[in-house]
């Protein structure tokens, strides 16, 4: 059945190198799914090798434990992201290309939740924590939405499209983002804690990382992007009150909240576009 | 008629990926399945519609 998976990538991922030459040039196409596909390539070594929450059992061509065909599948979501954003937004402007990394993250969200469920049922590969019900669980999506938002970021500040002083808020996501995963945060805290001899304070340590964590997204974020800040903070509020309240609450409660948020930014986006053109039609 | 041409390659991608969900939904008899795939529709219906009006506007 895995074929099916692989086959499928296969197909979908040569469909798009097509496309993606014939539209915007073999440069565009080396450049964008080169950087694509070590970007995931990366994000999948990191998380397999410090984080492992998840196992490809039996997923071929492995290069340092990690399938290709998972950094092909991130590549596969940004290109499609790509697209359809920019037909969504039509980028010109610094705020345009930041609401187009946040509609491209919502876009990856909308694509994890059906794979990562195709997935699980599948066993096409293996996950730590199951959720209730066949539906993927719900943290997954925190996952995809800030893998693709540093993805855009990241390529979107080497192109030129957004100054080098984004690069605080990238930073900040990825310390925001680990501060997440405690057991990783448990060791760092550990590391540090025995580096400057204050084992007896290690959960001071632990919380003092959360704090700066949490401080550095609030204070970077709303200055950056506060779309994707307010999503982050809610995805993570959100992520405290199912661990309390509902610990095997699936993917299908964040995907509803998920599609409301979006909605709610892209009417007040639009919104906010139409006034800009009355007003200056008005001037005019 | 080219923008055709790549538009129902970029569809053809967007139809295997939906497949694949669609094809494990009904092996395993499962409607919660299918519906994960509802976000995703929403999203692509959206931005059809947005296109077409931008290019409408475009024309006029």
């Amino acid at each position: 059945m895995l074929k099916v998976f692989i086959i499928s990538v296969g197909i979908a991922f040569s469909i798009e190198i097509v496309h993606s030459i014939l539209t915007k040039g073999v440069k565009f196409t080396l450049e964008f799914f080169g950087g694509g596909f070590l970007f995931g390539f990366a994000r999948e070594f990191i998380y397999f090798s410090f984080i492992h929450t998840y196992e490809f059992p039996d997923m071929p061509f492995k290069m340092l434990n990690v399938p290709i065909f998972i950094p092909i599948g991130w590549v596969f979501t940004f290109y499609l992201a790509y697209e359809f954003v920019n037909k969504l937004v039509e980028p010109k402007t610094i705020k345009d290309y930041k609401n187009f990394i946040t509609f491209a993250a919502f876009f990856s969200t909308f694509i994890c939740i059906p794979i990562e469920t195709a997935a699980m049922n599948m066993n096409w590969w293996v996950l730590y924590s199951s959720a209730n019900g066949n539906i993927a669980p719900f943290y997954l999506m925190g996952g995809w939405f800030v893998t693709s938002v540093l993805f855009f970021y990241i390529y979107l500040i080497m192109k030129g499209k957004l100054p080098p002083k984004y690069l605080w808020f990238v930073i900040f996501i990825i310390i925001f983002n680990l501060a997440g995963e405690f057991h990783l945060l448990d060791y760092v805290s550990v590391v540090l804690a025995s580096e400057f001899h204050l084992l007896e304070y290690l959960d001071v340590v632990f919380w003092g990382l959360q704090i700066i964590a949490w401080a550095g997204i609030i204070i970077f974020g709303l200055k950056y992007n506060k779309e994707v800040t307010f999503i982050l903070l809610i995805y993570w509020v959100i992520c405290f009150i199912c661990i309390i309240v509902f610990p095997g609450a699936n993917g299908m409660l964040v995907s509803v909240l998920f599609t409301s948020i979006f909605v709610h930014i892209l009417v007040k986006l639009r919104l906010r576009d139409e006034k800009h053109q009355l007003s200056i039609k008005e001037s005019l | 008629m080219n923008n055709t041409i790549f538009n129902l390659l970029l569809l053809s991608v967007v139809l295997i990926f939906c497949g694949v969900v669609i094809y494990v939904a009904i092996l395993l008899s499962s409607i919660e399945i299918g519906i994960t795939l509802l976000p995703l529709v929403l999203f692509l219906a959206i931005t059809y519609r947005i296109n077409k009006k931008r290019g409408t506007k475009h024309h006029a």
